[in-house]
């Protein structure tokens, strides 16, 4: 039996950064392992510029996101399922970095956001081998976070507390299949099945935006392939 | 320890307006709960809430956001140009923004940043009193080139500038000119060059969004031209909606009292107040001169909590009018947060000013807005 770690993402808006300049930030369609970092991060109080610690807790935890298939019901007592739409968002920036045209470009640019509308995502956390950080101290900074936790950016406030369970478990599907709601896609770094996605989102901490990659073994659900 | 984060919960009824557009002169939107609703974005809020009247009253200095390092140079001439000389503030402005020629017209820096006054001022300071920086300053002042090697040249300089600092213990002066700027406080600033301190805003502002869905009208409009006698000199369509919004922001209270060089509680507490008021009563200006929905918040809550966690949920399933959309907003956002408040166990000190209405068990209702910001000023203890 292991411990795990059962955290919600919910909120009316999430935005999970991929690879870019400043002209176009895309949204992944669930959370990136960098983003978590940073949130689990924020909840502790790790400073930006503290790459041990940053590191120590990068070492210290293995995790699967699934993406949960929402029933909404209404106050008539019926329901109905929310789709995830992903929606971009106009915004004006000045002197932004823009896609292919070099590091630096010094007019007003426009930028297109994407954001996730009415998502909710369910992760599990499990503690690495040798784990600095232990899931005490996690769980605690998870409850009363030090810096302001977000859902991938600052406009986008939890709607509810990260903190869902804590749970020991033979695997992580067994861990979350006891967390409500059931189904959807799990995308785990740990072998849970046969296929794999390859995504690009391992902060490299001493290299600052630079980032490795990693498989995601994909469990059940209707996984779209980009 | 204790509550770290403020909630502030806002719903305020805007009558027909388009407050925020994209780039199609639409409203901007958003989908929840499957339903579309009308979008101001957070960067709209902030900046309306950072350029009104009350703010400069109230929280004092704003600061100054440009990357038009000639028109900061005039402006900050003119602030001061009576104790300090011209030269010097043109040398420090150069340095902080590594741009050479500050005066002339198209001097621009490579972003938009957040200038505080009193750190140009302070580093005037240290160019007058210290030989050692001032030739620093004149040193990276007068590379011209852009190479890697001129770029590691300049960083060393700032290094040694940095050294000099710290060495004098003068470094903690940087820091203590940006305890009087709040507004840097609250929203933060991005690491700009060298010298200027980075810091992550105090205030998470969120997308306001409305309560209900929006069936938006399309304004069709001329405008007559006076001296054709006949048609109109433009015609055009304009996208505009009323509607009930939802607003919501969190102050990380640690994390202000940090931004503000280790202020005490009660500092953070009185600016937490204040953000409260713009929060209830500051509207977005745009296409206001056509449309004038000059309105202030139907209710103010504030939580003192151990997480900052919105609401918004309240407003998934859309409000159905009637009668109107307030009523029922107010009522599904009582009854929300009643069962978040039970279900998660949030054990928040929670009070509201609302017109017209009863706040519900467990929530302290007040008379007025000023009464809300007392309770906010005493912790949220009386």
């Amino acid at each position: 039996m292991r411990d795990f770690l059962i955290l919600k993402l919910h909120g009316p808006m999430q935005a999970w950064g991929e690879h870019t300049f400043e002209g176009l930030r895309p949204s992944a369609n669930f959370p990136t392992r960098s983003g978590l970092l940073g949130l689990l991060g924020a909840c502790i109080g790790i400073k930006r510029n503290d790459r041990e610690q940053l590191q120590q807790l990068a070492d210290s935890v293995g995790m699967a996101v699934r993406v949960d298939e929402r029933r909404m019901s209404r106050r008539d007592g019926k329901s109905r399922t929310l789709r995830v739409v992903k929606m971009t968002d106009y915004h004006t920036v000045k002197d932004a970095r823009e896609d292919y045209t070099g590091l630096k470009k010094h007019d007003t640019i426009q930028t297109w956001r994407e954001y996730l509308y009415d998502a909710e995502f369910t992760v599990a956390l499990w503690n690495q081998p040798d784990a600095a950080l232990s899931f005490d101290e996690l769980e605690a900074a998870i409850k009363r976070p030090l810096f302001t936790p977000y859902l991938g950016r600052r406009s986008c406030p939890l709607a509810r507390p990260l903190f869902e369970a804590r749970l020991k478990s033979s695997d992580v599907l067994e861990a979350l299949k006891g967390i409500a709601p059931h189904g959807g896609t799990i995308y785990s770094e740990e072998k849970i099945g046969d296929r794999m996605k390859r995504v690009r989102n391992v902060p490299l901490i001493h290299q600052p935006r630079q980032f490795a990659g990693r498989n995601l073994y994909i469990h059940g659900g209707e996984h779209v392939s980009e | 320890m204790d509550k770290n984060f403020i909630n502030f919960h806002i719903l305020i009824s805007h009558s027909p307006s388009c407050l925020n557009r994209d780039d199609m002169n639409m409203q901007k939107s958003a989908t929840f709960g499957g339903k579309r609703r009308v979008r101001i974005s957070s960067q709209s809020l902030k900046r309306t809430m950072r350029k009104s009247p009350y703010f400069d009253k109230m929280l004092g200095q704003n600061s100054t956001r440009t990357r038009e390092l000639n028109n900061l140079f005039s402006l900050l001439s003119k602030k001061m140009g009576e104790h300090i000389p011209k030269e010097l503030i043109e040398k420090a402005i150069s340095f902080l923004a590594d741009k050479r020629d500050v005066t002339i017209d198209e001097s621009r820096a490579d972003a938009v940043a957040p200038w505080c006054y009193q750190e140009v001022e302070w580093f005037c300071n240290q160019l007058q009193t210290n030989e050692n920086i001032m030739k620093l300053c004149e040193e990276f002042i007068s590379i011209t080139g852009n190479s890697d090697n001129d770029k590691k040249k300049k960083r060393s300089l700032i290094k040694s500038v940095y050294n000099i600092l710290e060495k004098n213990e003068q470094l903690q002066g940087l820091y203590l000119a940006l305890e009087n700027n709040i507004d840097i406080a609250l929203h933060g600033r991005m690491a700009a060059s060298g010298l200027m301190k980075p810091l992550d805003g105090a205030l998470a502002v969120a997308h306001v969004i409305t309560t209900h869905t929006v069936d938006a009208d399309i304004d069709w409009f001329t405008a007559v031209d006076d001296l054709q006698e006949l048609g109109s000199g433009h015609l055009d369509t304009q996208e505009f909606s009323s509607g009930v919004f939802y607003r919501y922001a969190s102050l990380n209270i640690s994390q202000l009292q940090e931004n503000l060089g280790n202020a005490p509680r009660k500092k953070a507490l009185e600016i937490a107040s204040h953000v409260l008021h713009l929060m209830a009563t500051v509207v977005p200006s745009a296409k206001q001169q056509s449309f004038a929905a000059h309105n202030l918040a139907d209710l103010a809550m504030v939580s003192f909590s151990d997480i900052p966690v919105s609401l918004a949920n309240a407003f998934e399933e859309p409000i159905k009018p009637g009668p109107g959309f307030i009523k029922p907003s107010v009522k599904a956002l009582h009854e929300y947060w009643q069962a978040v408040h039970h279900g998660y166990g949030l054990n928040e000190r929670c009070a509201e000013f609302a017109i017209g209405h009863e706040p519900p068990e467990g929530i302290t209702g007040k008379k007025t807005l000023e009464n809300l910001k007392t309770w906010v000023q005493a912790d949220g203890e009386v």
